[in-house]
């Protein structure tokens, strides 16, 4: 075996000791359970919250590959219907949410089959084309062995020509337990390695010690799957921008912000740029002008065919700023802290909170109290404080 | 002018009090807006169809004729067949009514009573409705709301009880009048007045329908009664926009209304004390409340439900009250009676029971739906999809078969004779039936004549 | 034939996946700007020849809450199931007018509205007759109360409400929220971190954002109505807002295409360069913040990350590259100017 981790010596989970679980329970006096589930409930929603790190050194330009097994062992039906058809439905989630969180990102699938890799969509920005391809899967029926290798390797081709700037990605969804590799793997995984490519693994059977240490080795994660909840909250984990390796060099990449004119005057007419090689080229529709080039486009961001230029509106910028300037955790109030002549509403919602049953949180900088689901709320979908919101002392 | 027509039924939902009003003499509907009291054009306002409503918002402030041109203008291609239907709509209540605008072109006139009416109700200013809460004279043991909820379902259930058949408590003969009247009982002026067709479908529906129903040919016997009916309906009106929970005095109401509050006693819509001398204070329950909401009280028959239905075609009944149960047991096989439950089973027969009493498979699946235990309602669609197309399915069975009345021609003996008969029958279209190598005819009863006639001119020929 | 009937039999159970009733939500949010209704209630008084000595400090938005009466009134009259609820802002603070949280007695009115109406606007006018008797009375009012609007918490706060009342509806109950904000006072651009993650909230709700602009036109409003797919109106005479917030405002989604609406608004997008605030068309981003500048420099100002060197916007479709490095290693500006000025020689070469 290679060399022992820390994480090896903990030793396997069965030997360990057991845990308890039916203590963490606790019936109150009149025999009921709900304050206790409640209490439970709380603490995972919470538990999510306080895991995220404040980062202030994000790759925001993302390109990430997703690399699908579609090998046999895709066939069990441990997920249901069968882990396939599980992993599709996710992905398509996946790509929505990522192209939602990353508006300048791009993504690209590759599957690998029958010992190998197949590009099943390019590197690109659309996101109707990712998901059109991941539902023409569903049909597909999986088999062989997969090939780490290779679609490392495939992915590999065209991460390399991405400048340094922006983050290099991987995620293999990987469900078996054996690879069929034309040469040595870890090769391969010092040639990601170098080329400042991160890799994780989501894993679906058991932990492969291949995966492990490829993920190691990129400073990526591995984590495996227990059931399809799990499976959503690893994969979702990938949405958020990963932090910047030690490696990279910071650019200033020139991009343009073009102007949408709505209607044109019918001697102003033009085609646009990304229907031109369709049947059916759109004319005189409304529509994006590089502010270089005066191409036409339908929809940002795009790159432009003609001049190079990266295009995006400001709106597409914003949305990935929550990512740098997060809210900070709210702080539980006890109910020993709170007087009950204290107004206990929640700021935001309005809902009356009996201080004994239910925790308050208050935002430190404008020392407002919100109940749980305004927290979550705030943390997970706003990411701005209404408190802080409109205070002029917290501007930007 | 009664409401028995079968119609009548799938206007029930929907646009119930239109129908009605549309039924009513243009000149009692004008006095029904002229009325001080608003309550009626906001009831009428919120039954139309949203584009009417928009339409009037918008003209409620402009005193002039509205232009059918500038109307038009205000629609795109894609609203023009609702625009269409609201135009009608709207004229049928007489809300609208041409006439020529200042620049000479036909356009749309407001009701002023209308407009009034809804100006009172939007900006305020004009007289309260009455009604009011007296804040002086609280009451010993103030009434709370879950008691008036509680009340009033008790007291449906004793009218829905007569209507069952189950007798439980005397009801009152005017009840008996009404329930005749809506042609849900047989033989209006005997006490065991059997249920009829329209009865089981009444005892199907959810309780706003079946209140609204009830309310409708309350209308209709007040007629009867003599008392005048503008006054009842506004004062249903006043009723229905009432706040919960809180205590009207009936200080000053006139003698109708002082009658018509008694009657809606006993029907579960107002609450008044009983006692030596006649309380002067009553409160609306929920159910008069729901009579100007329409369908949107939905929310309150989601805690009510009691029927679990499971793949294997079981009715699982969580309830003890034997008018639930005999309303379960009119379309399935009841199989156990527990003291909290009753078991029951949908079979072919007890659909095809149903069905032949007049139920159809829609009424039941609605009445499913709308009864669902909580616990249904996670799942989606909330009933099995089995159930609901095998219920179908076996309604549809009965409809296999279509009749015809006619009369049929046969031995005829020479084919010519057979296609000229059967062109002319074709020509005439009353041909039902032809075989050509039977020679058979087979025409309408009413298309007989003129064949039979034409038939003896040939042969003379 | 059977086979067809079956299949429609099961298509129409299933409905609109057990959606039982649908409750609409519409949030309205009221600029309070003193100054600027002291100013319209000035000229409006000018204009009509009363004197201001006349008309109170709250004349003229006195006559204007009772026009938003109306509007709110017509809201709640056309279906049972209309909610309103209305937040005020002023001072960049944000109340919550309806449901009253603060303050809300007053002389109550019996009339011809029903209670549910008159709750209505009665909690509104008492609180906002409270707030502001509550701000005109602070001694340190100072005279650079400015015509500025902050209605970002006020939009935040509803966007919270509206996601507690979907939490709190029963099963089967669809709630559909609606915004729509009546502008008085002019935009202040500090808060546009805050104001476009709450319209990216909106957006994922499926919240639309309505404005009414009373004052000047605002360039965020207009980028909420677009984003969120709204409809956008500015007024001139405050005093017929009724007739206007009840032809345009009153529409749901549904109906907005089957009505004539007011034409979308010409967005501009732009971005802001973070040094200079200017409206550039084409910037330079920095790779880990995301700001924009408009001229290149050596390091970035708000994440203080050195930058190695430009990247020249035709790199990638150069040959295959190790490690980013290209030919051309400047940090100066020149070397920018000198690609414009390539790609347009190029340009003209190629055309």
């Amino acid at each position: 075996m290679a060399a022992v981790d820390e994480s090896d010596q903990q030793g396997y989970r069965w030997e360990t000791e057991y845990e308890r679980t039916w203590e963490v329970l606790q019936e109150d006096s009149a025999g009921s359970l709900t304050s206790s589930v409640q209490d439970v409930v709380q603490g995972i929603k919470r538990r999510r919250l306080l895991e995220k790190k404040p980062n202030l050194r994000l790759g925001m330009m993302r390109h990430l590959f997703i690399i699908l097994d579609l090998s046999e062992t895709m066939r069990d039906q441990d997920l249901k219907p069968n882990r396939l058809y599980c992993v599709l439905k996710l992905l398509e989630k996946f790509i929505a949410e990522f192209f939602d969180q990353n508006p300048i990102g791009q993504l690209g699938i590759i599957t690998t089959r029958n010992k190998r890799a197949d590009r099943l969509t390019e590197l690109a920005g659309n996101q109707k084309k990712h998901i059109e391809a991941v539902q023409s899967l569903k049909t597909t029926t999986p088999l062989g062995e997969p090939s780490l290798q290779n679609s490392l390797d495939v992915a590999a081709q065209t991460l390399r020509h991405i400048p340094s700037h922006a983050s290099r990605e991987i995620v293999v969804i990987f469900g078996s337990l054996t690879s069929c590799d034309p040469g040595n793997i870890y090769d391969t995984t010092n040639m990601l390695r170098e080329n400042n490519v991160r890799c994780s693994v989501v894993g679906l059977s058991a932990e492969v010690s291949i995966c492990k240490t490829l993920a190691k080795e990129t400073s990526g994660e591995y984590g495996i799957s227990l059931d399809e909840s799990h499976l959503r909250d690893l994969l979702m984990a990938h949405v958020a921008p990963p932090p910047i390796g030690p490696n990279s060099e910071y650019f200033l990449i020139r991009m343009g912000f073009p102007q949408q004119k709505a209607h044109e005057r019918l001697d102003e007419f033009s085609f646009c740029l990304c229907h031109l090689d369709q049947p059916e080229p759109r004319y005189g529709q409304p529509g994006y002008f590089c502010p270089v080039c005066l191409s036409k486009y339908c929809e940002l961001p795009v790159e432009c065919k003609v001049c190079g230029l990266t295009l995006v509106s400001a709106p597409h910028l914003a949305r990935s700023y929550h990512h740098l300037f997060p809210v900070e955790p709210f702080e539980e109030i006890t109910p020993e802290d709170v007087s009950s002549s204290q107004n206990q509403r929640c700021f935001s919602c309005l809902v009356e909170t009996h201080s004994d049953k239910v925790a308050l949180f208050k935002c430190k900088a404008c020392q407002q109290q919100f109940c749980i689901d305004c927290d979550l709320f705030i943390h997970e979908v706003l990411h701005s404080c209404p408190g802080c919101a409109g205070n002029p002392a917290k501007s930007g | 002018m009664t409401m028995v027509a079968s119609d009548g039924y799938q206007s029930i939902d929907h646009k119930n009090l239109y129908s009605y009003l549309t039924t009513l003499p243009s000149s009692m509907l004008e006095n029904l807006y002229k009325h001080p009291n608003p309550c009626l054009c906001m009831a009428i306002f919120r039954d139309l169809v949203p584009m009417a409503q928009k339409f009037v918002l918008r003209q409620l402030f402009i005193d002039q004729v509205l232009p059918k041109s500038a109307l038009l203008a205000w629609i795109t291609p894609d609203g023009r067949k609702d625009h269409d239907d609201a135009v009608r709509l709207l004229i049928e209540l007489r809300i609208w009514s041409e006439a020529p605008s200042s620049a000479g072109l036909m356009g749309w006139k407001l009701n002023e009573h209308f407009r009034k009416g809804i100006q009172a109700v939007v900006v305020g200013g004009g007289p309260s409705w009455g009604g009011d809460v007296t804040p002086t004279a609280e009451e010993t043991t103030p009434v709370d709301v879950a008691f008036l909820e509680k009340y009033a379902r008790d007291q449906w259930e004793h009218v829905l009880h007569y209507l069952a058949g189950l007798k439980t408590r005397q009801t009152a003969s005017h009840v008996v009048d009404v329930l005749a009247t809506a042609g849900l009982v047989r033989g209006g002026n005997e006490r065991d007045g059997g249920i009829t067709q329209n009865g089981f479908r009444f005892l199907l529906m959810d309780t706003p329908s079946q209140v609204w129903r009830f309310v409708l040919s309350y209308l209709q016997t007040t007629q009867k009664w003599n008392m005048d009916l503008i006054e009842c309906i506004s004062f249903i009106f006043q009723l229905s926009f009432s706040q919960t929970g809180k205590h009207y005095s009936s200080s000053g109401f006139s003698d109708n209304q002082m009658k018509m509050l008694q009657h809606f006693r006993d029907y579960g819509l107002v609450y008044m004390r009983s006692g030596k001398r006649p309380s002067s204070r009553f409160y609306p329950t929920n159910l008069v409340m729901n009579l100007s909401g329409g369908a949107s009280s939905t929310n309150a028959s989601f805690a009510e439900g009691y029927i679990v239905v499971e793949t294997n075609y079981r009715i699982i009944a969580y309830t003890d009250s034997p008018l639930k149960i005999a309303v379960v047991s009119y379309f399935s096989e009841m199989l156990y009676r527990f003291p909290n439950l009753a078991i029951g089973i949908l079979t072919r027969e007890s659909i095809r029971n149903a069905l032949a009493k007049g139920i159809t498979a829609d009424e039941i699946i609605r009445f499913l739906r709308m009864h669902a235990h909580p616990q249904m309602r996670e799942s989606s669609p909330i009933l099995p999809s089995t159930l609901t197309d095998q219920i179908k399915l076996w309604e549809m069975e009965r409809a296999r078969f279509e009749f015809t009345d006619g009369v049929l021609y046969n031995q005829i003996n020479s084919v010519k004779d057979y296609e000229l008969l059967r062109n002319y029958a074709n020509d005439l279209g009353v041909n039902v039936l032809s075989n050509n190598d039977k020679r058979l005819l087979v025409v309408t009863t009413e298309g007989h004549v003129p064949v039979r006639a034409f038939w003896k001119r040939q042969k003379k020929e | 034939m059977a086979m067809t009937g079956l299949t429609t039999l099961g298509s129409s159970d299933t409905g609109a996946a057990g959606v039982e009733s649908i409750s609409n939500i519409l949030v309205v949010i009221l600029d309070l700007n003193i100054s600027w209704w002291s100013d319209q209630m000035e000229s409006g008084a000018i204009r009509n020849g009363v004197s201001s000595s006349h008309a109170s400090q709250q004349y003229s938005l006195a006559f204007s809450l009772d026009q938003i009466f109306i509007f709110l009134n017509s809201y709640l009259l056309i279906q049972p199931n209309n909610k309103v609820v209305v937040l005020g802002c002023l001072e960049s603070q944000s109340y919550f007018l309806y449901p009253p949280t603060g303050d809300a007695s007053g002389p109550a009115i019996n009339d011809s509205r029903p209670e549910a109406f008159r709750m209505v606007n009665e909690a509104v006018l008492n609180s906002v007759r409270n707030i502001l008797t509550r701000e005109l009375s602070k001694e340190t009012q100072n005279s650079e109360s400015s015509h500025e609007t902050v209605f970002i918490g006020a939009l935040s706060r509803s966007l919270c409400y509206i996601h507690r009342l979907q939490r709190e509806a029963p099963k089967g109950q669809l709630v559909n929220g609606r915004v729509l904000v009546i502008e008085t006072g002019l935009d202040s651009s500090s808060h546009y971190m805050h104001f476009i993650n709450t319209i990216f909230t909106a957006q994922k709700m499926n919240i639309k954002m309505d404005a009414c602009v009373l004052g000047e036109d605002s360039v965020l409003l207009q980028q909420a109505v677009d984003l969120t797919g709204g409809l956008y109106v500015k007024v001139d005479n405050a005093a017929g807002i009724a007739q206007v917030l009840n032809t345009v405002f009153l529409l749901d989604a549904d109906e907005r295409s089957k009505f004539v609406v007011p034409e979308r608004v010409q967005v501009d997008y732009r971005a802001a360069c973070f040094c200079h605030q200017k409206l550039v068309e084409v910037g330079f981003v920095c790779s880990v913040c995301l700001s924009v500048f408009c001229v290149p420099g050596p390091m970035c100002t708000t994440c203080n990350s050195v930058f190695k060197y430009m990247l020249p916007q035709k790199q990638k479709r150069k040959g295959p590259l190790t490690n980013g490095k290209t030919a051309e290693v400047s940090p100066s500006s020149q070397p920018a100017k000198r690609k414009t000025g390539e790609t347009q020689r190029e340009r003209n070469g190629n055309s």
